[in-house]
C-alpha cells in the first residue's frame, strides 16, 4: 500500500509542477503580461485594409527618435491574470496563469496534506450538512 | 382641471426637451461626409488656405495614429498591472495651412470617436466607455477645434523633411466639456509628396473634463498622456 501511494502522490505533484512551470514559461514568451490579452482578428483584418504605410516617409524624427508612434501590438499574451471575472467561464480570457495553475496547486495541496486530515475535513463537512437536513442518517464515519 | 393638464404636461416638455438637447450635444460639432472618412469642411475655412485632409487609418504597419497611457498613480492602491496603454487609428479631420506655407497651420478639425478607443482588453473598453468614464453614447466623440499654431520655430530635418517645432492651441471637447487647449507638437513637411505629419504628446488632465469615479487618482492617473501622429494630404479621402 505505502509504495504505489508514494509513486502516485509524486507523479501528481510533478504533474502539478509541470503545469505550473509551463504556464510561467508560456507567461514568460507571450510577453509576461499582467492580463491575458487575445489576439484580435477583427482588428487585424481592419489594419490590413487600413494601413497608409506613410509612417516611413518621415523616419527619424528631428531629435532623432522615432517620428512615428510605436504601435501597440496585436497578439496573444497569456497574463498573469484574467481579464474578465471568473464566472464568465466560457470567455476566453479567463486563462491566465493564476486559473491554470490554481486547480493544479490545490490537487497537490490534496496530495501533501495528510488523508486523514482530509477525511476528517470531508467528514466535518458531511455532518454539518446531515445536521442542517430534515433527518439525520447516522453514516458519518468515525 | 386646466391646472392639473399643466401640472402634468409641464414635467414632459422639460423632459422631453432634455432628451432632445442630449440627443443634439454635439450636433455643433463638425459633420463627417458621406464617406466618413473626413470631414465636411466648411467653405469660411476652405476660404482661408490649403486644405489638408487627414490620411485614414493607421500611418504603418508598426505606428499608430493616437496612444494613450496610464501611468498608475504613486498610491498605495495602485500596482503596476493598473498600467496600460490603449490606441486608436480612426480620427478624423482635416487642417488649413497658409498657401504656400504648409507648417503655418490656421485652421483645423479633428474629431475622435470613442468606440474606437481600444486598451487591448474588451473588459476595460466596456469601462472606458460606460457613463463613469467617457460616456460614448452621450458623447461619442473627442473634439479638437484647431485655432493655429503658436512659436512655429525650424528644427532642422525629420526623414529629409524639413521640421518645425511649434504650439497647437484650439478647444478640445471631451465627455461634453469644453476647454480651451494647447500643446507642444512637431510638424514636418515633405514638399516633394506633399504631405504634413504632426507629432505631439501632451497630458488630458480628466477632471478638466468632468471625468470624475472613485479610480481616478487610485488605479487612473489624473492625467493621462496622449500621443499622436497625424499625416495630412491635400488629397480628400474617400
Amino acid at each position: 500500500m505505502g509504495r504505489p501511494s508514494l509513486l502516485r502522490k509524486l507523479i501528481t505533484l510533478g504533474c502539478c509542477a509541470a503545469v505550473l512551470v509551463m504556464s510561467l514559461m508560456l507567461w514568460d514568451a507571450t510577453g509576461r503580461a499582467y492580463y491575458t490579452q487575445q489576439f484580435d482578428a477583427e482588428r487585424a483584418k481592419r489594419e490590413a485594409e487600413n494601413t497608409n504605410n506613410l509612417a516611413n516617409l518621415f523616419g527619424d524624427g528631428p531629435a532623432g527618435a522615432e517620428a512615428s508612434i510605436e504601435a501597440v501590438p496585436n497578439r496573444f499574451s497569456l497574463g498573469l491574470l484574467p481579464s474578465t471575472e471568473p464566472w464568465n467561464i466560457t470567455n476566453p480570457d479567463l486563462v491566465s496563469v493564476m486559473t491554470i495553475s490554481t486547480p493544479a496547486l490545490l490537487i497537490a495541496l490534496l496530495q501533501i496534506v495528510p488523508q486523514r486530515s482530509t477525511r476528517r475535513l470531508l467528514s466535518m463537512i458531511r455532518a454539518r450538512g446531515a445536521g442542517g437536513g430534515s433527518h439525520k442518517t447516522g453514516a458519518e464515519p468515525a | 382641471m386646466r391646472l392639473n393638464a399643466v401640472r402634468t404636461l409641464t414635467p414632459l416638455f422639460a423632459a422631453a426637451a432634455l432628451t432632445v438637447g442630449v440627443a443634439h450635444a454635439q450636433d455643433d460639432f463638425p459633420q463627417r461626409d458621406a464617406s466618413g472618412k473626413t470631414l465636411v469642411v466648411p467653405a469660411e475655412h476652405a476660404a482661408k488656405g490649403a486644405v489638408y485632409y487627414l490620411v485614414p487609418g493607421k500611418p504603418g504597419p508598426d505606428a499608430d495614429q493616437t496612444r494613450f497611457t496610464n501611468n498608475p498613480p504613486d498610491t498605495k492602491q495602485a500596482k503596476p498591472v493598473d498600467a496600460f496603454t490603449g490606441f486608436s487609428n480612426e480620427a478624423v479631420g482635416y487642417i488649413v495651412t497658409s498657401s504656400g506655407d504648409p507648417q503655418n497651420i490656421i485652421a483645423g478639425e479633428f474629431l475622435l470617436p470613442v468606440e474606437s478607443m481600444d486598451t487591448g482588453i474588451k473588459g476595460r473598453n466596456n469601462h472606458l466607455k460606460n457613463k463613469t468614464w467617457l460616456d460614448a453614447k452621450k458623447h461619442p466623440d473627442i473634439r479638437f477645434s484647431l485655432a493655429g499654431v503658436r512659436n512655429l520655430r525650424p528644427a532642422g530635418t525629420a526623414g529629409g523633411a524639413p521640421s518645425y517645432t511649434a504650439e497647437l492651441h484650439g478647444k478640445m471637447t471631451l465627455h461634453g466639456v469644453t476647454k480651451d487647449f494647447a500643446f507642444p507638437a512637431t510638424i514636418m513637411v515633405r514638399p516633394n509628396e506633399d504631405l504634413i505629419a504632426i507629432r505631439a504628446q501632451y497630458p488630458v488632465t480628466l477632471a478638466d473634463f468632468d471625468v470624475a469615479n472613485n479610480i481616478i487618482g487610485k488605479k487612473v492617473a489624473g492625467e493621462i498622456v496622449v500621443e499622436q501622429f497625424f499625416i495630412l494630404s491635400p488629397k480628400k479621402p474617400s
